[in-house]
């Protein structure tokens, strides 16, 4: 579904990916992990378009996505919720769904969409009329991930579902995604520094270290290597 | 102080047209973060176009502002296309710099261009109902107000609808909170940007043509109107859009209030002086963004 061929991205003259080479299957869920800087958002935000390869491939079902504009690469599939809570603070719930599909693939099925993803988040269905900015941290990345969902994505890419969450409602959100998987025919990315729990929910893994690959594979033999457990899992794996 | 009904009624009128003469501004700088402040300008080429149109062709003015309207959006357009789409690569916090500078020649180039054109002798665009008034509840109020204040009613009526219930109108709100969200979604950020553009100055031209109607032209109107505008975006809160009417019609109050008790002279006074004082006060302007 997802080819990416030895791509280097820079953020103006620093170098942020080498020679990244990554695949994703259809109805799969791969995730890239790696601590803080090594260069996981800067590969989701080139795979959307925001950021643009200055030399390698990126194919997805068979159409080039290094010369498409991010408005255009959302129309053939592909859906990223960003790092940074970007919920439309001054627009209701109900409108920040209904901006989720907004191309027009998405657009035709836009009720029968809304209808499914209430079932998926019953909080917001309750809080349809009130403004998303006035949100929990938590309901708004619930909120985040149902308007991504809006926009009928083959392929969506999650950065850092965790972040600034509660443990118990993280767990909620991952059991969340475990469900989407199972129930639909949709691919994710997820982009997590919590590698332990990413592992565990993915069927394959990237590790990545300043802006290259260092490991990758399925995600259960990823769990059991020992040099992914010193680097990333702490001292409680040592028991 | 029995003048007061006469004062409240000039000051709901001219209240409303600030917030028509403003709108178009605040839209561009709440979704683009552009400041245009040629704005006014653009606002005389309105007038003196329904001002020809009669004169030329006898097309009542009000009857002309479906055709201003359309000429302006596509001069917006063209205006972005050829100018402003080359800020859109600038950081929003940076624009306004930018945009003042950029509009700022335009200024000079609409308003002499108009001077070498019509010249600065005054036009007064003269029909059946100017200058007419009528009464009611013994307060005396011009007709052209009238018809300026329905107009400007139902343009808002109108954008408030675009705005809040088709796709493309919910796209420049969503653009205006975060451009890189909605560029996410699917939302082609130029094309937004055009259009919006476009909508601005075609309202700057029904406030153009509302102009016309009840105040006599000259080159120099742009220039001196933007000012007002400003002040109302300010004490609107740059970014509101909506909340422009509500400025407008506080600062017109002001206006006519202390036009009389300090004199009919010191009325721009006034308002500069409403100015200084919100931006020492409440910088952030009247209403929370």
């Amino acid at each position: 579904m997802l080819e990416i061929r030895d791509i280097d991205v820079y953020h103006g003259d620093l170098q942020a990916l080498h020679k990244v080479s990554v695949t994703v299957e259809d109805r799969e869920i791969v995730t890239i992990v790696g601590s803080n800087g090594a260069g996981k958002s800067t590969l989701l935000r080139t795979i959307c378009g925001l950021l643009k390869p200055a030399t390698g491939k990126m194919e997805f079902n068979g159409s080039d996505l290094v010369e498409q504009p991010v408005h255009k690469i959302v129309e053939l599939g592909i859906c990223m919720v960003p790092e940074e809570r970007k919920v439309f603070r001054e627009m209701t719930v109900l409108e920040n769904l209904e901006m989720g599909a907004f191309t027009s693939r998405a657009r035709q099925v836009k009720d029968s969409t809304m209808c499914w993803v209430c079932e998926v988040f019953p909080t917001l269905e309750t809080r349809k009329s009130q403004k998303a900015g006035t949100l929990s941290g938590g309901e708004q990345q619930m909120l985040l991930i149902a308007r991504a969902l809006m926009s009928q994505p083959k392929l969506l890419l999650i950065d850092e579902l965790s972040l600034g969450l509660a443990p118990l409602f993280v767990q909620h959100l991952f059991e969340t995604m475990r469900q989407l998987y199972e129930s639909t025919e949709i691919a994710i990315v997820l982009v997590e520094q919590n590698v332990r729990a990413a592992l565990e929910l993915a069927d394959r893994g990237y590790v990545i270290e300043n802006g290259r690959i260092v490991a990758q594979g399925e995600a259960q033999d990823l769990l059991s290597r020992k040099d992914i457990k010193d680097a990333y899992f702490g001292v409680a794996s040592q028991l | 102080m029995t003048q007061l009904p006469q004062i409240l009624a000039y000051g709901v009128i001219l209240g409303i047209f600030y917030g028509l003469v403003t709108i178009g501004l605040a839209l561009l700088f709440g979704v683009m973060k552009y400041l245009n402040i040629a704005h006014g300008s653009f606002m005389m080429i309105g007038a003196y176009t329904s001002y020809w149109l009669f004169t030329l062709w006898h097309v009542d003015p009000v009857l002309s502002i479906p055709l201003v309207m359309v000429l302006m959006f596509l001069v917006g357009c063209i205006l972005y296309k050829v100018l402003f789409s080359r800020l859109s690569k600038v950081s929003e916090d940076r624009r306004i710099n930018s945009s003042l500078i950029m509009t700022f020649g335009l200024i000079l180039i609409l308003d002499n261009t108009a001077i070498a054109l019509w010249t600065t002798n005054i036009k007064i665009l003269s029909t059946s109902y100017s200058g007419k008034m009528f009464e009611l509840f013994g307060v005396r109020i011009p007709l052209t107000g009238l018809i300026v204040v329905g107009l400007t009613s139902v343009a808002i009526l109108a954008l408030h609808l675009f705005l809040s219930r088709t796709y493309l109108g919910k796209s420049i709100r969503a653009t205006a909170q975060d451009w890189e969200a909605a560029n996410l979604l699917g939302v082609n950020i130029d094309r937004t940007y055009l259009i919006c553009c476009g909508i601005s100055l075609a309202l700057a031209g029904l406030a153009g043509t509302g102009f016309a109607i009840m105040y006599p032209l000259s080159p120099d109107i742009g220039l001196r109107w933007v000012l007002f505008a400003m002040v109302v975006l300010v004490l609107a809160g740059m970014g509101n859009i909506k909340e422009v009417f509500l400025a407008g019609l506080i600062m017109a109050i002001l206006e006519q209030l202390s036009a009389v008790l300090i004199g009919g002279h010191y009325r721009g006074i006034a308002s500069l002086a409403v100015f200084i004082l919100i931006l020492v006060l409440r910088p952030q302007g009247l209403f929370k963004r």
